[in-house]
């Protein structure tokens, strides 16, 4: 009897240096959690005539994998915050470089310039080449703006792409999971531990996170559950799909099976749909308000004025409809003498007092958006206010990411593996193995005694 | 609590990271000389930083509208001192002529001169400024005084239209830079037309009553124009220093919002770089040794 204990003793701790060289193994592997070996004696029911319960060794009764599951649930939590801040910084970034402020080249420049043209202009209204400076500057700046609405849709049209990468991610990462739902239901069942593949469904937990804001059941049952936005997203081993709808405008994501709108909180999602039905929604009106306006007042002014040939003045801006863009008028364009300087027909050409007139529109104050300011100041305070977007974006990506760097770490407290503890069990095992063989020889020595030496001589 | 090897190396990681995004900033705002490179930097700076930027080229425009105006008033005012000079010789004249004893030989020598005298002022009166007419009111491309060739007499170009122009020199400050023409030369040279006319006439008493007046008269006009134009050069000379100054001051201000403290900036660099290095060494050390060093 001794000898079997001594061999499940031997084996014991073989199974539990397996597992010491697993988890050093796997010392760095991301998402891996470290495992342990629950020891448990045995024992026989049978008292053989005595009033003793005789041991009868020891056996692997199960090996845990250690893991915070509280922490886990926290760590997704922010961890769905730093993604939706995240790739709003990233994408706001993007915004603040198209205006390139402050700068010798971003609209308010350019603006500046033009506004120069006209003053310059207006000291000799006669002058054909500072009529051409102004044309020349006004084309200039409905570019620059022209530019700035191009690369706004440009944006707009990569976040609907992210989007549909987005959603695309989801759905595999829900596939992923429900397979593993199944292979660690069906080895749980054979009773063996799954500990490797439930670290491989957190891991994908952890990257779902970071997309999507969700929430985990686990059932007595063993059944596991994904909830986005209260609709179940995975049940066990089955995974519903969602889907970008692009039929619409602004589309939404919506539940493939039932066409309903999939309730999104936080993550990268929630941050590109918010970036696109509400910020650049925001800053492509105040950009159109800005032009549209600067371009109002413009041409009512030049329209009261004469050109250099006595004629009334006519638009000089002009939205190209078909091109869906801002332009100075062909016509003045190809005649600068259209340009309205004068105020009277008969004041042609020294007359500038127009000229003066629309120089004062830099000055005037004008109601845009419920807010009174000149046509700069409205500008300066769209340039500021995506500065702000984009500062508490990135402020908050820095706050999450310590937040979450800080539970991560807090994860690895319980769950990472620690070469030293590890070696530490390494010589405590080897230590039990040496006694096991030990025993095994004194049991053959005393086996020995009995069998070879006793009743012969 | 427990620490694991990959906490420290995954700390440390992150630590150095900072640090040398730390440090990359600092040598941004270096190269670039701002402080501000995007709105987010300082949303608040930035709007200031435009509005530095609008007020120094407004500055800037306001600064060469006054040059210019300048320019103008100068040539304006050469022209009336050419007028002034010119009239001093015919008022001299006229006194001469206004002697009684005066043959009539002698009268038509003066008229000579008094023609060659006149045309000088058909000339002034026509002066230019970079190529347009300075008395001439809107209509630069015009002459504004023409000369009728059947009576040899001068008079307005009826096609001028008449009219002050102003240029902007703050923003809400205008300067009037030309004057009219016809104001100030009509009377002057119906005055010397007159002269003309008594000389031809020999009629000496009347040039020593009522033209030598009238002469005298003139040369009160050229006078009155050019203290106007002297008041309004020192107005624009005045404007000018003021815009130097507000040039200076919005430079600083942009400088204040937008600008880098050079010194402040490069102790920042070399702390943030001793920040660095001191992590570096610390990354050397802290791949510690683990048990497994010690185990034989």
């Amino acid at each position: 009897l001794g000898i079997e204990i001594a061999k499940k003793a031997l084996f014991a701790s073989q199974r539990a240096q397996q597992t010491v060289s697993h988890n050093i193994s796997n010392a760095n592997t991301e998402g891996y959690s470290r495992q342990r070996v629950i020891l448990e004696s045995t024992y026989t029911p049978y008292s053989f005539g005595s009033a003793y319960q005789l041991g009868t060794g020891v056996k692997i009764s199960d090996i845990n994998r250690i893991r915070d599951e509280f922490t886990d649930r926290q760590y997704r939590n922010e961890n769905s915050s730093l993604g939706q801040w995240n790739i709003q910084s990233e994408f706001l970034k993007q915004v603040e470089a198209i205006f390139n402020e402050p700068s010798d080249i971003g609209i308010s420049s350019v603006l500046n310039e033009f506004w120069k043209g006209l003053e310059a202009l207006s000291k000799d209204p006669s002058s054909q080449e500072a009529r051409g400076i102004v044309i020349e500057r006004g084309t200039t700046l409905v570019n620059t703006i022209n530019n700035a609405f191009t690369k706004l849709n440009d944006i707009v049209n990569d976040i609907n792409y992210r989007i549909s990468i987005k959603v695309d991610e989801i759905n595999s990462i829900a596939n992923q999971i429900a397979q593993l739902n199944l292979q660690i239901q069906q080895t749980q069942i054979a009773g063996a531990s799954a500990a490797d593949l439930m670290d491989k469904r957190d891991l994908l937990l952890d990257e779902l996170s970071k997309l999507v804001q969700f929430e985990t059941f686990e059932y007595d049952n063993g059944q596991f559950t994904i909830n986005i936005g209260g609709a179940i997203l995975v049940k066990g081993p089955d995974a519903a799909a969602i889907e970008f709808d692009t039929s619409v405008s602004d589309g939404q994501i919506i539940w493939k099976e039932y066409n309903s709108e999939v309730r999104i909180l936080k993550g990268e999602l929630k941050g590109l749909l918010d970036l696109r039905d509400d910020k650049l929604k925001s800053y492509i009106q105040q950009l159109e308000t800005f032009i549209q306006t600067f371009a109002t007042e413009f041409n009512n002014i030049h329209k009261t004025g004469f050109d250099l040939d006595g004629n009334l003045g006519e638009d000089f801006f002009i939205y190209d409809v078909d091109n869906r863009k801002w332009v100075v008028n062909p016509e003045i364009v190809k005649n600068p003498s259209k340009i309205a300087a004068a105020k009277e027909e008969s004041g042609v050409p020294g007359d500038n007092r127009n000229l003066l007139e629309l120089s004062a529109l830099r000055n005037k104050v004008i109601e845009m958006d419920g807010r009174r300011s000149t046509i700069d100041e409205y500008y300066a305070f769209f340039i500021s206010k995506i500065g702000m977007d984009a500062q508490e974006a990135s402020r908050a990506t820095e706050g999450q990411a310590l937040m979450v760097n800080q539970l991560d770490e807090r994860r690895q407290m319980t769950c990472g593996v620690s070469l030293d503890e590890e070696m530490t069990k390494m010589i405590q095992y080897l230590h039990a193995f040496n006694a096991a063989s030990r025993m095994v020889t004194a049991v053959d020595e005393m086996l020995n005694t009995i069998i070879n030496r006793m009743g012969i001589s | 609590m427990r620490i694991t090897q990959s906490i420290i190396t995954k700390t440390f990681n992150r630590n150095l990271t900072q640090s040398l995004k730390r440090l990359a900033d600092i040598n941004e705002m270096i190269v670039g000389q701002k402080r501000i490179r995007r709105p987010s930097d300082d949303p608040v700076g930035t709007s200031m930083a435009l509005r530095f930027r609008r007020q120094l080229s407004a500055i800037e425009q306001y600064y060469s509208n006054a040059k210019d105006a300048l320019t103008w008033l100068k040539d304006t005012e050469t022209a009336l001192t050419n007028v002034g000079d010119i009239l001093q010789r015919v008022n001299e004249l006229t006194v001469q002529a206004a002697n009684g004893t005066l043959t009539a030989d002698e009268r038509e020598k003066i008229l000579y001169e008094v023609r060659e005298l006149k045309d000088q002022l058909f000339q002034e009166a026509n002066s230019t400024s970079v190529n347009r007419y300075i008395f001439g009111g809107y209509s630069t491309d015009k002459q504004p005084f023409v000369k009728d060739e059947s009576t040899g007499k001068i008079v307005v170009n009826s096609e001028t239209v008449n009219g002050l122009f102003e240029y902007n020199i703050g923003e809400s400050e205008r300067i009037s830079v030309n004057i009219i023409g016809s104001e100030v030369f009509g009377d002057i040279f119906k005055a010397v037309e007159d002269l003309e006319a008594a000389l031809e006439a020999n009629d000496g008493e009347k040039i020593s009553g009522q033209i030598l007046e009238d002469i005298k008269k003139s040369l009160d006009i050229v006078l009155k124009y050019r203290a106007q134009i002297g008041a309004r050069t020192n107005r624009l000379e005045s404007t000018i220093s003021m815009l130097d100054a507000d040039e200076l001051d919005n430079l600083e201000f942009l400088d204040d919002v937008e600008g880098i403290d050079l010194a402040e900036m490069i102790t920042q660099l070399k702390v943030e770089e001793s920040v660095y290095r001191a992590s570096l060494a610390i990354g050397a050390r802290i791949i510690q040794p683990t048990l497994v060093d010690f185990l034989r």
